[in-house]
């Protein structure tokens, strides 16, 4: 069955083609949904409810650019409806910080699922902007848009991710230096 | 081995092929969502079923009941009766096919002559215990000595033309005919004709003997080759009229009504001290829109969303204002009216005399009446039979009503105006009704009709606690047009 065929039956609510489109994407959602979920279980939460939107709005697929991009934007659309009406009450100035982050790293010194946690730690608002801006590839134009926001915070916010994720690298490169040693 | 990169390089390539499985069990939460979805949208059905069910129930009650009383079965009978009376001479043999309609009162118009003759023949009486139930218009059937059809022009053409042929002998062999040797009858049940023309069919056929006439037998044939043609006829017209009446099911109907609202038994809602005051409705109005379904020719289903406001007085009570002031029963009052003291008839020493502060400035109680208002929202399903179908209509109509309280006040009324002294708290907010009435309409155009119905709504659970001996209903008579679609 081409994919075409199957979202096609999809939109007949034909249920075992449901479940092959699940397996098909399951993978790639459940990745977008863990960076910018706050944690494994609502990332979970975030995944189901992004393919029950899918389901239901299958039809609206009109075939033009490709459906793995669609259901994508359906999964971060969702994370972000549950993160954007939380109201961040940050106590910092919006300036933005001009500095380059860079950090000293070695190779394999950091794992994947340290990475992750460190992006799901970040408040709300700075993981959003950093996985749509660094991860996802959005301008801080579309993110303004999208978090209704303006382009200003939009950056403002990234700066202060990239230090709070930089600062929490340097944290874990030492804890880890500690243990060698020890 | 390590080197200074970008933070946004770091992230980008540690995560450029993420890709995580989800634990299974998130599939079947979703396929349950998805499916649960579903059974809730059959599931926000039920109340609607069971009004549906209980509506649909006190129709069928209600129409078997009066079916039973009126006999009028709205079946077509074919009676066949066989006579052979010894006659010196000859035997004659004599049959009548008669399929009636029995409800259809226009039938005697077309038929009225033949009734003419058959008063004739009602005079001999051996024809008496055939169709005694059946009436006047059974005497018609029973005309032995002709061939009538009435179903139509056509038709009733053909009747009166062999009519004519055959009445003077029928009083030839009325006179003498003497006994029955032989009866038989059968019924047939015809599916009934909404057309006003078709609902008359009337074919009542008797072959008699002609006296040592050889060609009897002849004739008999031929009639009875008559009888098959009208038949076809009449099953022709049905199925013109049943295609006719099949394209226009809805029907939307704006309506309103004066209600009048009353209460059975001698409670009151408001405080037991009041049961036994005299009580008043105000007239007031409801209004809304119906929509209807028709399930067949007979049956119609009907919903829609009407505003019902109701008032209800009652009558010789007194108040003054007073310190210690005791709330109704039932009222939570609003803050301006804490201190008033409400009395059942007029005291004729106040109240207030308890309190030796005030004493010096007690104020007389004044007359008045407590007023309460109430609103809702009603829902209703029912169900409407028809009785008559013509120019003028005759419904019945039966079903149930979903009520939605969105006005509850309560009020002193008095020569010096009103008084709010707050709201009911008896009430429930979602209460229901039984409803029972009779519709009639009147067909100004082929889907336009003007309608008139007395509906009388017993209400089943508006009150929560306390209503005494009170049991609430509200009787409107709702006009209004409606259209067909």
């Amino acid at each position: 069955m081409s994919l075409k065929q199957l979202i096609k039956a999809c939109e007949k609510k034909d249920v075992k083609a449901q479940e092959q489109l699940y397996h098909l994407y399951a993978g790639k959602l459940f990745s977008v949904c863990l960076k910018y979920s706050s944690n494994y279980q609502e990332a979970q939460d975030n995944l189901q409810d992004a393919f029950i939107k899918v389901f239901n709005k299958v039809e609206q697929f009109k075939h033009k650019g490709s459906f793995e991009g669609w259901i994508k934007r359906i999964a971060i659309n969702t994370c972000l409806q549950r993160y954007r009406n939380q109201t961040l009450f940050e106590l910092v100035n919006e300036e933005a910080i001009a500095e380059v982050q860079e950090v000293e790293i070695g190779e394999d010194e950091l794992d994947l699922s340290d990475l992750l946690s460190l992006i799901q730690e970040l408040p709300d608002r700075y993981r959003m902007v950093f996985n749509l801006y660094v991860l996802d590839g959005y301008s801080h134009k579309e993110i303004a848009d999208m978090l209704t926001i303006t382009v200003g915070t939009s950056k403002s916010n990234l700066s202060r991710a990239r230090l709070i994720l930089k600062e929490n690298i340097v944290l874990l490169q030492k804890k880890s230096e500690a243990k060698s040693i020890s | 081995m390590s080197s200074k990169k970008h933070i946004d390089r770091v992230f980008q390539e540690a995560f450029k092929e993420f890709e995580e499985t989800p634990p299974a069990s998130n599939w079947n939460a979703i396929s349950n969502r998805l499916h649960h979805k579903k059974k809730r949208r059959v599931l926000a059905l039920p109340l609607w079923y069971k009004l549906g069910g209980a509506a649909a129930v006190l129709a069928l009650l209600t129409w078997s009941v009066l079916s039973y009383f009126y006999q009028e079965s709205p079946t077509n009978q074919i009676v066949d009766e066989k006579k052979v009376t010894p006659f010196p001479s000859n035997k004659e043999e004599i049959f009548s096919v008669s399929p009636k309609d029995s409800e259809t009162e226009a039938t005697s118009k077309e038929a009225s002559s033949s009734a003419i003759t058959t008063s004739a023949v009602e005079k001999d009486k051996f024809l008496n215990d055939n169709n005694t139930s059946l009436g006047k218009k059974s005497i018609i059937s029973s005309s032995y000595t002709k061939v009538t059809k009435a179903s139509q022009k056509e038709a009733s053409n053909v009747a009166s033309s062999t009519q004519e042929n055959t009445s003077s002998q029928a009083i030839d062999t009325q006179q003498n005919s003497q006994k029955y040797t032989r009866e038989n009858s059968f019924s047939v049940p015809l599916e009934k004709n909404e057309q006003e023309q078709a609902t008359s069919i009337r074919i009542a056929q008797a072959e008699m003997n002609t006296k040592k006439d050889e060609n009897s037998n002849t004739a008999s044939s031929e009639k009875i080759s008559l009888i098959e043609e009208a038949q076809k006829i009449a099953e022709a017209e049905e199925i013109v009229a049943l295609s006719n009446t099949s394209t226009k099911r809805w029907e939307v109907k704006p309506m309103a009504a004066p209600v009048f609202y009353g209460g059975v038994g001698d409670g009151n809602a408001i405080d037991t001290r009041f049961s036994d005051n005299s009580t008043s409705s105000d007239i007031t109005l409801a209004y809304g829109v119906n929509i209807g379904y028709a399930i067949n020719d007979k049956l119609q289903v009907r919903t829609g969303v009407n505003q019902v406001s109701l008032s209800y007085n009652t009558q010789d009570i007194s108040f003054n204002p007073s310190v210690g002031a005791v709330s109704l029963d039932n009222v939570t009052n609003v803050n301006a009216a804490r201190n008033i003291e409400i009395h059942d008839g007029i005291p004729s020493t106040p109240n207030a005399m308890a309190f030796g502060e005030i004493q010096n400035r007690v104020i007389e109680p004044i007359p008045g009446s407590i007023n309460q208002t109430l609103g809702y929202i009603e829902v209703p399903v029912e169900l409407s039979y028809k009785l008559i179908d013509r120019k003028v209509g005759v419904n019945l109509i039966g079903g149930g009503s979903t009520l939605f309280l969105n006005d509850n006040a309560i009020g002193i009324d008095s020569e010096f105006g009103r008084t709010t002294i707050g709201e009911a708290n008896n009430l429930n907010e979602v209460s229901f009704s039984t409803n029972v009435g009779l519709g009639l309409d009147y067909e100004l155009m082929k889907n336009f009709k003007l309608n008139l119905e007395p509906v009388f709504k017993y209400q089943i659970n508006a009150y929560s606690e306390n209503p005494g001996n009170f049991r609430p209903y509200f009787f409107g008579v709702y006009s209004g047009f409606s259209f067909k679609f």
